[in-house]
């Protein structure tokens, strides 16, 4: 039996609520992410298209799309094998500490990565956090706590700067 | 030192595009995937229940001649104590595979399962659902394109036995498997006052692909 999905415009809705109340917020974490605006962009349209197309089989929207959005930008990283690169120029208007830091975010693991921006940026608890990568909280804290060790010569290089 | 949850609220300043629109534009190109059968579905249950028993026999060939541990054993004959509990445990992570299971005797007595948490993050869990050891090993190559030197990470809460597991980490080429990615994990556990410390003494090149994994719980240091 083939059944195409149908999307309700009530489910239409439910996304475009996430899109409103999430959508600014999701797109700059992954911006943090990926150092990249194409591939926030690409991440996150795909993400919200696909929730779209999905219709009920997605029950929390906001979730699946956090989730979504991130493993996308993930994969598309590593497609375009940029997880080395280091970016230089970012193409936003942003203060210079941020946009130290997110280079400086260049340098840790994905996960690292990940747990650092919807952490301290996103602002979701640990529970939230390990929902949205699929790990457990502990698993969240420890990288956290891995992402702040490897940062801090980074910190510690800008507060000198900056004096 | 500047908080880091303060310097990413510069993120707040940078313009949002409209990725909304470009959202739904993209939607009604979608072809939508017929919804698996019931038949398919069982197909597929099947095959990973072949695919996990598969993996078992081939960890089970792996503990032969360590010791009278054995996987997936209820109520293993790991002791906290004992030294006979060495053994070496192999998996290998297949690119397609978005987990792979290893059961292993805990230091608890009982199984231990690794699980490789999802197919974009690295990290291998091994945990116990009967006791508070946990112990977590990150490895893996986008940890190891930074980092070279997997972590060896204490995690583990105090348990029954009033010790903590601590995982060592290492990762090496091992051409002889071929083209699959391995994990290499040395776990074992130890005192409480054991510090985390890193796998200096490991030959690790940040090079390769290929890892081998193995699997080791040595006796307990300490009791």
């Amino acid at each position: 039996v083939v059944q195409d999905t149908v999307v309700t415009e009530g489910e239409h809705e439910a996304v475009e609520r996430v899109w409103i109340e999430h959508g600014p917020r999701l797109w700059r974490s992954l911006l943090a992410f990926s150092a990249d605006a194409d591939v926030a962009s690409d991440a996150m349209a795909e993400a919200f298209a696909q929730a779209l197309g999905r219709g009920p089989e997605v029950r929390d929207h906001a979730r699946w799309i956090w989730r979504a959005a991130f493993r996308i930008a993930a994969g598309d990283l590593q497609n375009r094998r940029r997880e080395v690169e280091l970016v230089h120029d970012l193409p936003y208007d942003m203060p210079d500490s941020t946009a130290d830091l997110v280079r400086a975010l260049r340098r840790l693991s994905p996960n690292q990565r990940a747990v650092v921006v919807l952490r301290l940026y996103a602002g979701m608890p640990s529970r939230e956090v390990a929902s949205v990568l699929g790990i457990t909280p502990t698993t969240v804290r420890v990288h956290l706590m891995q992402a702040r060790r490897r940062l801090r010569p980074d910190l510690e290089e800008h507060d000198d700067e900056a004096r | 030192m500047t908080r880091l949850d303060d310097r990413l609220r510069g993120l707040d300043e940078v313009d949002v595009p409209d990725v909304w629109r470009i959202a739904r534009d993209r939607v009604p190109q979608r072809p939508h995937e017929p919804s698996a059968s019931p038949a398919r579905r069982v197909g597929t249950i099947v095959l990973a229940l072949l695919i996990a028993a598969a993996g078992l026999a081939f960890a089970v060939s792996r503990l032969g001649g360590h010791g009278d541990q054995s996987i997936g054993d209820e109520g293993t004959t790991a002791q906290p104590c004992g030294p006979d509990d060495a053994g070496t445990w192999r998996t290998k992570m297949s690119p397609w595979l978005t987990s792979a299971l290893v059961s292993v005797g805990g230091p608890d007595g009982q199984p231990l399962t690794a699980a490789d948490i999802n197919d974009t993050l690295s990290a291998l869990q091994i945990g116990s659902d009967h006791s508070e050891v946990v112990v977590y090993v990150f490895a893996g190559t986008p940890d190891l394109e930074h980092d070279p030197r997997p972590s060896m990470v204490r995690i583990g809460s105090i348990g029954d036995y009033g010790l903590y597991s601590s995982v060592h980490a290492t990762a090496m080429q091992y051409s002889a498997f071929g083209p699959e990615t391995w994990l290499s994990l040395h776990a074992y556990a130890s005192t409480r006052d054991a510090a985390t410390r890193w796998a200096d003494d490991t030959d690790v090149h940040a090079w390769f692909q290929d890892m081998i994994a193995r699997f080791a719980v040595d006796p307990m240091p300490s009791c």
